[in-house]
């Protein structure tokens, strides 16, 4: 017995390898380098926005690209370079905002849901009516109500997706529940809680992170569409949403002012896209198990 | 002399990234006569399964055979195209799985499926009514009740026995020479098991096939096989006509497996009377309702009334085969369900009705080891974390309890320095071990053994038997004991509780049970034990 004990000090390296390996796909590398410049270009935006994308200069209307405005200025004549790198604050927060608020409250319902039988119904039968809502409807209507914040707008364009987390969770709950090993804490008189979070919740970790990627880049464009209709973000404070409702009514003169915040959106969106598939083909139980199952 | 259906010489198998490492099978060689069935023995890892594999062409693409040959009717396989294998396999030879229902196409009719077997293998095409006559006359031959309505059946409309002649008339339907069969029995109840092993040994009489029978027990050697390959971490340790090996065993390893085959030689423990019970059940009814919104309730009873005690110190075996309501009785009793009516006193008080937080703290008295001891483990929870999980919900320091688990862990037989360790690095016995160990923890009067050896290899299970005994002796535990397995009962329990469609038929000392049993079905179960008259003869001897 104690032979084969120690001849298998194996597992130890393993686990602290997992982090590195997961940078071992090509799709999660790329998105990951793309995303952190974005992020880095986010938080120092101050730094590398040249003039203050606020500032109007109605002299200096839809001017190409120059030296004093890398990009050239939009229709009320601001820096559309300082304005592109301040968008992607709203964006990247809104994103990531969201995703948080949907996963925590979602894996929180869906925990509960799959966990405690008697309010499974009821949280089920909500999170139904909640999803026969359009999102950006429901968008629309809080932040008609409510004015738009971006704390309104993050609320609001969460709302819509914490059923679909919900309904991810309590699948998972449900079927990790049958195991044997969560019987056999509830007959060592573990007590629910723990046993949610001890037992079922790692289980649920890594759909979870794949399914908040796609929440992060969904929103990205939800915020993006909102702030295209006119009920976004205020108008002094730049998006890549706002400035692309802006450039419509002169895009058959300046397309550049469209294309350069839409190539944005593609571009964030692309790159959390990259990460959420390659960290789902990385966490698929079903591939991770289709290795050393022989006799 | 007529050509040997199998010929395998000096077959060596290893990983194919991985040239010069140790190879998974090393150096196999077995001759199959027509009409004769082989045995290979061994237990998991062993090599058996990649050994069958190998034959059939079907090696996951991490191995490769690095030498030898296998001649199938004098027809080298090995480096052979792999698409003429793949003609072979099904027209030449056949192969049969250890579970029938995941083998068959569950939204295919049985008809349809055996249809493409032919229409894929079958040289020239048939008419449908040619078809379905082959069809019909080969289910017939493997015995197959009511083949018509068979026929036309989906597979879960049929019972594994069914199911698995179904798995054969399928292998056999092109007549193959050679059958491999990779643990067909083993999923099923011994009853149907017995039938099985019956309807192959007379098909390799009736057809003249060969077979390869791949195995972990040495009572269904006993009961079929001509020849015996005993097979051990891909080593052959010992090869030869089934008659020799069985009685003059020459390695100590083949003398072991041998004996671990319970020979269901009755234990000698006489129960004691006077022993206070601490478990009494009054006739607990498990009734499993569906209430549709439309149309009628559906009800299953799953246990219709069943009543014992149970002693201080005392084993009892419940004993039946699947869907006779044992372990629905024993999900019950530790309250992981909850019974329809009735009453389970535990040390006289009554839990049947507790409330959440009464039943938690009554849930240290009465613990579960479970069948399956690689899910029985939280997969990502240091063992350590799951053995002191019991003691510290009960109020244990965490300090005290990790000392408690260390000397429980010795008591096992398991060392103490694993606490860091996650489940996967332990092999099935160790695992199930570590499960004991932990149901142990809380102090329990009472331990439900759920099928707790019957996922585990023979010597392994040998040796967790001896360890239940032991530790009965030691702590005076009391415990109920589910199995299917008669044998294994009769070796370990004091009393024995046949149970049969939810019904408990027998009680009594293991003793009488044995030598005088009084129902049928009891009698039924001890005639359908595999190799039980030769190996008993053996041990005699």
């Amino acid at each position: 017995m104690s032979v084969i004990v120690a001849a298998s000090p194996t597992a130890a390296p393993k686990r602290t390898r997992s982090l590195p390996r997961i940078f071992r796909s090509k799709a999660v590398l790329f998105g990951s380098i793309v995303l952190g410049v974005l992020i880095l270009i986010a938080i120092f935006a101050s730094v590398l926005g040249v003039v203050d994308p606020a500032a109007v200069q109605p002299r200096l209307r839809l001017k190409p690209p120059s030296a004093a405005a890398w990009l050239g200025t939009d229709h009320l004549g601001r820096d559309v370079y300082s304005r592109l790198v301040y968008g992607s604050r709203v964006s990247l927060l809104v994103g990531g905002v969201v995703a948080l608020l949907a996963v925590v409250f979602g894996a929180l319902l869906g925990l509960i849901s799959g966990a405690v039988r008697w309010v499974d119904g009821l949280l089920m039968r909500a999170m139904d009516g909640v999803m026969a809502i359009p999102a950006i409807l429901f968008a629309v209507a809080m932040i008609g109500a409510l004015g738009a914040d971006l704390v309104t707008i993050c609320i609001a364009i969460a709302i819509p997706e914490i059923p679909r987390v919900a309904r991810l969770v309590r699948s998972v709950v449900l079927t990790v529940r049958e195991e044997p090993y969560i019987e056999a804490a509830v007959s060592m008189g573990t007590r629910t809680p723990t046993l949610i979070a001890r037992h079922m919740l790692p289980n649920v970790l890594a759909p979870l992170i794949a399914q908040a990627t796609y929440i992060a880049s969904s929103a990205i464009l939800i915020e993006a569409s909102l702030s295209f209709l006119g009920i976004g973000m205020p108008d002094e404070v730049p998006s890549w949403g706002n400035m692309m409702a802006n450039a419509r009514l002169v895009f058959q003169v300046k397309p550049l002012l469209m294309l350069l915040p839409g190539l944005c959106i593609v571009l964030t969106v692309f790159a959390i896209n990259r990460i959420g598939d390659g960290l789902r083909d990385l966490l698929d139980p079903r591939l991770a198990k289709s290795v050393g199952r022989l006799k | 002399m007529t050509e040997p259906v199998l010929t395998i010489k000096g077959l060596v198998v290893g990983r194919r990234d991985d040239p010069s490492g140790d190879p998974i099978v090393r150096g196999l060689d077995l001759t199959i006569g027509a009409g004769e069935i082989a045995c290979i023995v061994g237990e998991s890892g062993s090599g058996k399964s990649v050994t069958s594999f190998s034959v059939m062409g079907l090696l996951p693409d991490a191995l490769t055979p690095r030498a030898g040959s296998i001649r199938l009717l004098g027809e080298e396989l090995l480096g052979t195209d792999p698409e003429k294998v793949r003609k072979l396999r099904g027209s030449r030879m056949a192969m049969i799985f250890q579970e029938p229902m995941t083998a068959l196409n569950p939204v295919m009719t049985i008809r349809a499926q055996l249809a493409e077997v032919i229409e894929f293998h079958g040289e020239t095409p048939m008419s449908r009514s040619a078809l379905d006559a082959l069809i019909l006359a080969t289910l017939e031959d493997m015995l197959v009740r009511d083949p018509k309505r068979v026929m036309n059946s989906y597979p879960h409309q049929l019972s594994g026995g069914q199911r698995q002649r179904v798995m054969i008339a399928m292998a056999l339907l092109l007549s193959p020479s050679l059958l491999i069969a990779d643990e067909p029995t083993t999923a099923l109840d011994v009853t149907t098991q017995k039938q099985i092993l019956g309807l192959i040994k007379s098909l390799v009489e009736r057809r003249n096939i060969g077979v390869l029978f791949i195995t972990h027990d040495f009572g269904v050697v006993a009961d079929i096989a001509d020849q015996v390959v005993v097979m051990q971490r891909g080593e052959v340790v010992e090869s030869g006509p089934a008659a020799k090996v069985l009685q003059s065993p020459e390695k100590a390893y083949t003398r072991l497996l041998i004996d671990s085959v319970p020979k269901g030689h009755a234990s000698t423990n006489v129960p004691s009377e006077l022993a206070a019970p601490v478990l009494d059940v009054r006739d607990v009814q498990m009734v499993y309702g569906r209430r549709s919104l439309f149309g009628a309730a559906t009800t299953t009873h799953a246990l219709k009334g069943a009543s014992f005690t149970l002693n201080q110190g005392e084993i009892l075996g419940v004993v039946g085969e699947s869907g006779s309501g044992k372990s629905t009785l024993a999900r019950c009793v530790a309250r992981l369900a909850t019974p329809t009516a009735g009453q389970i006193l535990l040390m006289g008080r009554d839990i049947s009705t507790a409330g959440q937080e009464e039943l938690r703290l009554q849930r240290r008295y009465i613990q579960f080891v479970f069948q399956d001891p690689y899910r029985s483990l939280n997969p990502r929870l240091p063992v350590g974390r799951s053995l002191i999980e019991g003691a510290v919900n009960f109020g244990v320091p965490a300090e005290v309890a990790r000392d408690k688990v260390r000397a429980l862990l010795e008591l096992v037989g398991m060392d103490a320095y694993i606490f860091d360790r996650l489940p996967h690095e332990f092999s099935g016995g160790q695992r199930q071990r570590i499960c004991i160990a932990r149901a142990l923890v809380s102090e329990p009067q009472i331990l439900i053994a759920d099928e707790s050896v019957s996922a585990l290899d023979v010597t392994v299970q040998a040796q967790v038997l001896k360890l239940f005994a032991d530790l009965r002796a030691r702590l005076g535990l009391a415990m109920l004991f589910i199995t299917h397995d008669l044998r294994v009962a009769a070796e370990l329990c004091d009393r024995i509780m046949v149970m049969r469609h939810g019904e408990i038929v027998e009680t009594g000392p293991t003793a009488e049970i044995m030598q005088h049993p009084q129902h049928d079905y009891t009698r039924a179960l001890f005639a359908a034990a595999p190799g039980q008259e030769r190996l008993r003869a053996l041990a005699t001897v």
